[in-house]
């Protein structure tokens, strides 16, 4: 825990030419910690349980892909086991941009560097009305992904928390059902988000916001170490226009990344402050 | 009649309810009231659209009767109305009067042993306002007479008959001495008067008066007698006003709407009072929920931390709130029945506990 410490406080100062290889250290090394301060034991971890696909052909950050070992003693399956309950099982492939679309904080920029692509995050809006609890979705945000009820039939968990969705002529609303409070994911600022499952190998697949940073920070942690060719260029002149992403998610992360353990550690949502 | 196990009121009429759905003679009488209600898709305002006399029948809120009513007033409505109000053919006309004449005969036999106690039939008959002539046509064989002999057994178990005996009032001697030989009229008015003022004040509240006359009384003095005498009428006359709403919606549908963790989307609040137990509750609109106008009656499943509900219920209001920001909602008032289907039942526990 202190070596993660160490790797966070020095996050925030090296150059962001090597943040991402600082970050990826200092996540392991806080997963690691966490996972064996809730299991009460040092926990086995064997390798990554991840490789990073960079083709020479393919000139955006986005289109590297990390690669699933499939081992269950990898870093990836075991810290997907402890947070967030998903099995890792075979090799599944997930393109960089995939996963910062899976990130909430990162939408805009998302939006701006893929916009064909779909993102796996919606965002919510809550209030009270009339004595009960009401939540919306922009149906433009939906209608982006796809048809209302294919979307929201990939939210895990959300036919039972919520009455069948309504849908108005700017919103998607839930009503969360008697008794149930409603799905509980918030980014770290406090906003209320639906994630989105992935399809992989003709299953779905949902890897909770530890496990994705962790993904991230490996595949630029990745190509900041052995692929010079591709990572200077972007880092020096911005050639494919992902550049305030990244930078963006680096900084997420350090933020990001702690308070997520911290609500591990603690079975509550921590904030800090928007 | 055969020796027959009493059951209550409502274990009996939910049983008659099966009877209805199993009658041979529904499917053409549900066929004719589903298209006098519902316009047929592509249909709406066109010449074959006959869902305005099943509006007019449903604003009456008296059930079946509704549409004897607006048969017969017709030509009345259409001439104050635009499209008019379309006629039954002689062999509709003919069904839907049967099977009035079928809830009819069921009203009386839920009435049998009140009638024996000398109280005349029209006192809780809950028709007995409408301007009609009871159908004379032969009744529908919706429901056995056996079934209909086992309903006048469960009425006699009535908590408001068995405080009605408690009394032992002489009826006629009594209202015949106060208010002539047109006291079965007096009495009938009395009953739907006080009937009137309790749904008038919602399903969450009793009324005013109602509380200050009947809390304090004691069935030792008169004023007391008759009180509960009245009060033990007006249970009964809404029990069978609830069994004619359950055949109704029998006839037009399988189930009962619930009210469940399925649409509702708040804990309601229980408020119980003199003239009963009402909630109010906020469901999501869907299509089941159609029928929810009043005097439906709903089955209420709720479960929640300090509030378990497993019960019949009938709605006494109803309010749809389109909102283009956050979705729809309806907000219902319901009022419980208890085993006697009885939505007042505090008016005579009142008067029974003080008896025992």
């Amino acid at each position: 825990m202190r070596q993660a410490f160490l790797f966070w406080r020095s996050l925030t100062d090296v150059p962001f030419d090597i943040s991402p290889i600082i970050g990826y250290y200092a996540a392991t090394a806080l997963l690691s910690g966490v996972t064996g301060l809730l299991s009460g034991t040092r926990p086995v971890i064997d390798g990554h349980g991840m490789s990073v696909l960079v083709s020479k052909n393919r000139r955006r950050l986005g289109q590297c892909k990390v690669t699933t070992s499939g081992q269950l003693t990898g870093g990836l399956a075991v810290f997907a086991k402890q947070f967030g309950q998903a099995t890792v099982t075979g090799r599944m492939g997930w393109s960089l941009s995939e996963l910062f679309g899976s990130i909430p904080e990162l939408l805009d920029e998302y939006r701006r560097c893929y916009p064909s692509e779909k993102p796996f995050v919606l965002f919510v809006e809550e209030t009270e009305r009339d004595g009960a609890a009401a939540e919306r979705v922009s149906l433009s945000d939906v209608h982006r992904i796809g048809e209302p009820h294919d979307v929201l039939s990939r939210v895990t968990g959300l036919s039972e928390e919520y009455l069948p969705f309504q849908q108005t002529g700017e919103y998607v609303v839930l009503r969360p059902k008697f008794g149930a409070s409603g799905l509980d994911d918030y980014t770290i600022t406090g906003q209320k988000v639906l994630f989105l499952r992935h399809h992989k190998e003709g299953r779905a697949v949902m890897f909770s916001q530890p496990v994705v940073y962790l993904m991230v920070l490996f595949a630029l942690s990745y190509l900041a170490r052995y692929h010079p060719e591709k990572w200077n260029p972007f880092v020096q002149s911005d050639e494919t226009g992902e550049r305030l992403l990244v930078e963006r998610f680096i900084r997420i992360a350090a933020r990001g990344l702690p308070n997520l353990m911290l609500n591990a550690l603690h079975h509550e949502r921590m904030e800090f402050g928007k | 009649m055969s020796k027959l196990t009493r059951r209550s009121v409502s274990t009996e009429v939910f049983s008659l309810c099966k009877d209805v759905l199993n009658s041979k003679s529904l499917p053409p009488l549900r066929a004719l009231l589903n298209s006098l209600l519902f316009s047929v898709k592509g249909d709406q305002g066109g010449p074959n659209d006959r869902s305005f006399f099943g509006y007019f029948a449903r604003r009456q809120e008296c059930q079946l009767l509704g549409f004897v009513l607006v048969d017969q007033s017709r030509s009345e409505i259409a001439t104050r109305n635009v499209p008019p109000v379309p006629e039954l053919s002689p062999p509709e006309r003919a069904l839907i009067r049967r099977a009035q004449a079928s809830i009819e005969r069921l009203n009386r036999s839920c009435a049998r042993a009140l009638i024996a106690l000398g109280v005349p039939f029209e006192v809780v008959n809950p028709y007995s306002k409408r301007q009609y002539a009871v159908p004379k046509e032969r009744p529908l064989a919706l429901v056995s007479s056996k079934a209909l002999d086992r309903v006048a057994l469960a009425f006699e178990s009535h908590s408001a008959l068995r405080c009605l005996q408690e009394l032992e009032l002489p009826v006629q001697t009594v209202y015949e001495q106060k208010f002539g030989p047109d006291w079965p009229m007096v009495l009938a008015g009395q009953v739907a008067a006080i009937t009137d003022e309790i749904y008038q004040a919602g399903a969450l509240k009793a009324p005013d008066g109602l509380g200050r006359t009947v809390l304090g009384l004691s069935t030792r003095s008169e004023v007391g007698r008759l009180t509960a005498f009245v009060c033990s009428l007006v249970c009964i006359r809404a029990s069978i006003a609830t069994v004619d709403q359950l055949v109704y919606q029998a006839l037009l549908g399988d189930r009962l709407i619930s009210i469940d963790k399925s649409n509702m989307v708040a804990t309601p609040q229980l408020t119980s009072h003199m003239a009963g137990n009402g909630l109010s509750i906020s469901v999501q609109p869907d299509e089941r929920l159609v029928p929810l106008e009043p005097p439906a009656i709903v089955f209420l499943d709720i479960t929640a931390k300090h509030l378990n509900l497993n019960t019949p219920a009938q709605i006494e209001f109803f309010n749809f709130r389109g909102d283009r920001d956050w979705g729809d909602l309806i907000r219902v008032e319901v009022r419980t029945l208890n085993e006697d289907l009885n939505p007042f039942s505090p008016l005579v526990s009142n008067f029974l506990t003080r008896s025992a």
